[in-house]
C-alpha cells in the first residue's frame, strides 16, 4: 500500500458553490501532511469527506487501500478533530475520554490515564472542561481522537486561537505521535509557519482546488534564496552554467532556471551568457518566504 | 449499538439535567398531592362548590397541563386511591414537560458540543444513534414513572394520612399503555432535535405539544371532516391520548393509543434515522 489515503477529484457541492473541486491528494504512511488554505478555502470541508463525516458529491477516496462502501468500516482506524474539540463541559476530560473508550468498547484500566498523559493533561483529568484554556481543550480535543490507538490522525486546525506556549505544546504533542506512535497525520491550518515546521508533505487548497502538493525539501528549495534566470532557450544556458561550475540548479520551466549557489555570481553569469549570444530576458537574486510563497500561490492575503 | 447505549446510559446519569428533571418530577408530585388534600379539605366544607365541580364533571376533556385535581367522591369520606392520583398526576403531563427538557438537552447536546463528530466514525451504523436515544427515552419514562408511584404513594400518607391501595389489580395495563405513550412522545421529541438541530425551537414545540396546543387545529378538522363539537383532534395525538387514558378506560381507547404509540414510534424513528444518516455531521 503506497498511500494510506489519497482521494481522487473529490468534489463537495452546496448548491451551485463548489466547496471543494477535484482535490486528489496523496498521504503516505508515516506523513504529517500539511493541509495549507485561506479560511474558507475548503479545508474544513474536505477533512470532513476524508473522515467520513460528509459525503462527497463526487469522486473518490482510498483508504487503507480500500474504497467504495468498503472504506465505512475503516473509518474507525481515524481519529478525529474537527474545527472544535467535541467535549462536555459539565465533564472532566476523563468523564469525556471515558464516554469514547465506552462507545469504541475499551475497557483498560490506565488507558484514560495514559491518553491524558500523551496530551500533557494527567494533572487536571479530574478538573470540569468548562474551565480549561483553549490550548488544553485543543489538547484534550486530540486525547480524544487518540482514543482507539488510530492510525490516520485528521487535525483541523488544531493551532487555532492558542498562544505561543499552547502553539508549542500542541507541535510537540503532534510531532511526537507522529515519531513514537507511528501515527500518520493530516493537519490543516493557516498559520503556515507552524506547519512548515512539521510536516513532511504539503497540499495546498485555494478556493476549493488542490493548486499544489510537494514535499517538505521542495518546498524549501521553493522558498530559498537563488537566482532566477529567465530566458528564451534555458537548454543553451545549462552547458556554460556547467562550464561555470554551477552544479546546484533546477529547470523550473520552458523559460525559467533557478541556481542555489554562488549568489554573488550573478554579474559573471550574465556576461558568460552575452559573450555567447544566448539573450537574457531578466536575472535576479529572489528570496521569498513560507509566507510570500503561498501568498503568490494563492493570489492573495492569507490571514483573516 | 451496546457501546453506544452504554455511553449513552453513562453520560444520561453524568449529566445534571437529568437529576433535576427527576428533582422536578418529584417536587411536582409532592406538590399535586398537597394541593389535592387542601383540596378536599376546602370541598369538604364547601357543600355548594363541590356540587358545582360534580355538575362540571365530565363536561369536556382536558387537554392542557395541570396541578393538583380533585375528584368529588374524593370529598365525601371515599379515601382517594393511590392508583387514581398517579393516574391523574400522569394525565396531567407534567411529566411530559420534563421528558421534553432531558431530551432537548440530551440529543441537542451531541450536536451543539461536537461530540458526535468523535463517534460517528466508530460506529457501523448512524441509525443506531437514533435507536439508542429511544432506549433512553424508555428508560428515563420508567425511572419517572417510578419514581411518580412511589413518591405518590408517601405523599398520600403524609397530606391525606391514608394510602388506598384500591383498583390496584386494573394499574399494570394502564402505567404501561402510559410508559409507552411517553416513549412515543419522546421518540417524536428526539425527531423535531434532530429536524430543527434547535433548542430553543425544540424545546418550544415539544412544550407546546405536551400543553395540548394542537386542539386549536379542532375547528378546522371538524369543518374539513364535517364532524360534531364533540371531535377533536386531540383523540388521535400522543399527548391527547396521555390525558384521556384512564385506569378504567375501554378496550378501544387501550387500542387506539397503541396504534397511535406504534404509528408514531414507527414514522418518527424512520425518519430521524433517515436523517442522521443521510446528513452531514456538522
Amino acid at each position: 500500500m503506497e498511500y494510506l489515503l489519497s482521494t481522487k477529484n473529490l468534489c463537495k457541492q452546496y448548491g451551485s458553490q463548489k466547496a471543494v473541486d477535484n482535490v486528489s491528494i496523496h498521504l503516505r504512511p508515516g506523513d504529517i501532511y500539511g493541509f495549507i488554505g485561506k479560511n474558507g478555502a475548503g479545508k474544513t470541508t474536505f477533512l470532513k469527506m476524508i473522515s467520513g463525516l460528509s459525503a462527497p458529491s463526487s469522486g473518490e477516496i482510498f483508504l487503507f487501500g480500500q474504497k467504495g462502501k468498503k472504506i465505512n468500516k475503516l473509518f474507525s482506524r481515524m481519529g478525529v478533530l474537527i474545527e472544535n474539540p467535541g467535549v462536555f463541559p459539565y465533564m472532566s476530560a476523563s468523564e469525556n475520554l471515558k464516554m469514547k473508550c465506552i462507545c469504541v468498547g475499551i475497557d483498560k484500566s490506565g488507558y484514560i490515564e495514559s491518553i491524558l498523559d500523551i496530551v500533557g493533561l494527567s494533572d487536571v483529568g479530574k478538573k470540569k472542561v468548562k474551565n480549561y484554556s483553549i490550548g488544553m481543550k485543543q489538547r484534550l480535543g486530540i486525547a480524544m481522537a487518540l482514543i482507539g490507538e488510530p492510525d490516520l490522525l485528521v487535525l483541523d486546525e488544531p493551532i487555532n486561537g492558542l498562544d505561543p506556549q499552547g502553539i508549542v505544546e500542541v507541535r510537540d504533542t503532534i510531532l511526537r505521535l507522529n515519531k513514537e506512535r507511528e501515527i500518520t497525520i493530516i493537519i490543516s491550518s493557516h498559520i503556515l509557519e507552524e506547519l512548515s515546521k512539521i510536516a513532511s508533505r504539503y497540499g495546498i487548497i485555494n478556493e476549493g482546488r488542490l493548486i499544489k502538493e510537494l514535499t517538505k525539501d521542495e518546498l524549501l528549495m521553493e522558498c530559498s534564496t537563488r537566482i532566477e534566470l529567465k530566458l528564451l532557450r534555458p537548454e543553451k544556458a545549462i552547458p556554460v552554467l556547467e562550464q561555470m561550475g554551477y552544479s546546484n540548479y533546477n529547470i523550473i520551466d520552458n523559460i525559467t532556471i533557478h541556481i542555489f549557489e554562488r549568489l554573488d555570481d550573478s554579474g559573471k553569469i550574465v556576461m558568460e551568457l552575452s559573450k555567447r549570444l544566448i539573450e537574457i530576458q531578466s536575472i535576479s537574486v529572489v528570496s521569498q518566504g513560507i509566507e510570500d510563497y503561498f501568498l503568490n500561490l494563492t493570489g492573495g492575503i492569507y490571514y483573516d | 449499538m451496546i457501546n453506544l447505549l452504554k455511553m449513552d446510559l453513562y453520560r444520561m446519569f453524568k449529566n445534571r439535567v437529568t437529576w433535576l428533571c427527576i428533582l422536578g418530577t418529584v417536587i411536582l408530585m409532592i406538590s399535586s398531592v398537597f394541593l389535592t388534600s387542601s383540596d378536599i379539605n376546602y370541598y369538604s366544607s364547601h357543600q355548594e362548590e363541590l356540587k358545582q365541580i360534580e355538575a362540571n364533571r365530565d363536561r369536556s376533556e382536558d387537554w392542557g397541563i395541570y396541578i393538583g385535581s380533585v375528584m368529588p367522591e374524593w370529598c365525601k369520606d371515599i379515601e382517594a386511591p393511590v392508583v387514581a392520583l398517579i393516574a391523574n398526576n400522569i394525565q396531567s403531563k407534567m411529566l411530559l414537560l420534563f421528558l421534553v427538557v432531558l431530551l432537548v438537552d440530551f440529543v441537542n447536546g451531541e450536536n451543539k458540543t461536537g461530540f458526535l463528530l468523535n463517534i460517528v466514525g466508530q460506529i457501523s451504523n448512524r441509525g443506531y444513534i437514533i435507536v439508542s436515544k429511544v432506549i433512553i427515552t424508555a428508560i428515563f419514562s420508567f425511572i419517572q414513572l417510578l419514581s411518580t408511584c412511589v413518591i405518590i404513594g408517601i405523599s398520600s400518607q403524609l397530606f391525606l394520612g391514608y394510602t388506598n391501595f384500591e383498583g390496584i389489580s386494573n394499574f399494570l395495563p394502564f402505567i404501561s399503555m402510559q410508559l409507552l405513550l411517553q416513549i412515543a412522545f419522546g421518540t417524536l421529541i428526539i425527531f423535531i432535535v434532530t429536524f430543527t438541530k434547535s433548542t430553543i425551537a425544540s424545546m418550544v414545540i415539544g412544550i407546546l405539544l405536551s400543553s395540548g396546543i394542537i386542539q386549536v387545529l379542532d375547528p378546522i378538522f371538524r369543518a374539513i371532516l364535517n364532524k360534531s363539537k364533540e371531535f377533536s383532534i386531540m383523540y388521535y395525538t400522543i399527548s391527547g391520548n396521555i390525558g384521556q387514558l384512564r385506569i378504567g378506560s375501554s378496550k378501544d381507547v387501550y387500542l387506539r393509543s397503541f396504534f397511535i404509540v406504534i404509528l408514531v414510534l414507527m414514522i418518527t424513528s424512520y425518519i430521524s434515522i433517515y436523517l442522521i444518516r443521510k446528513r452531514d455531521v456538522e
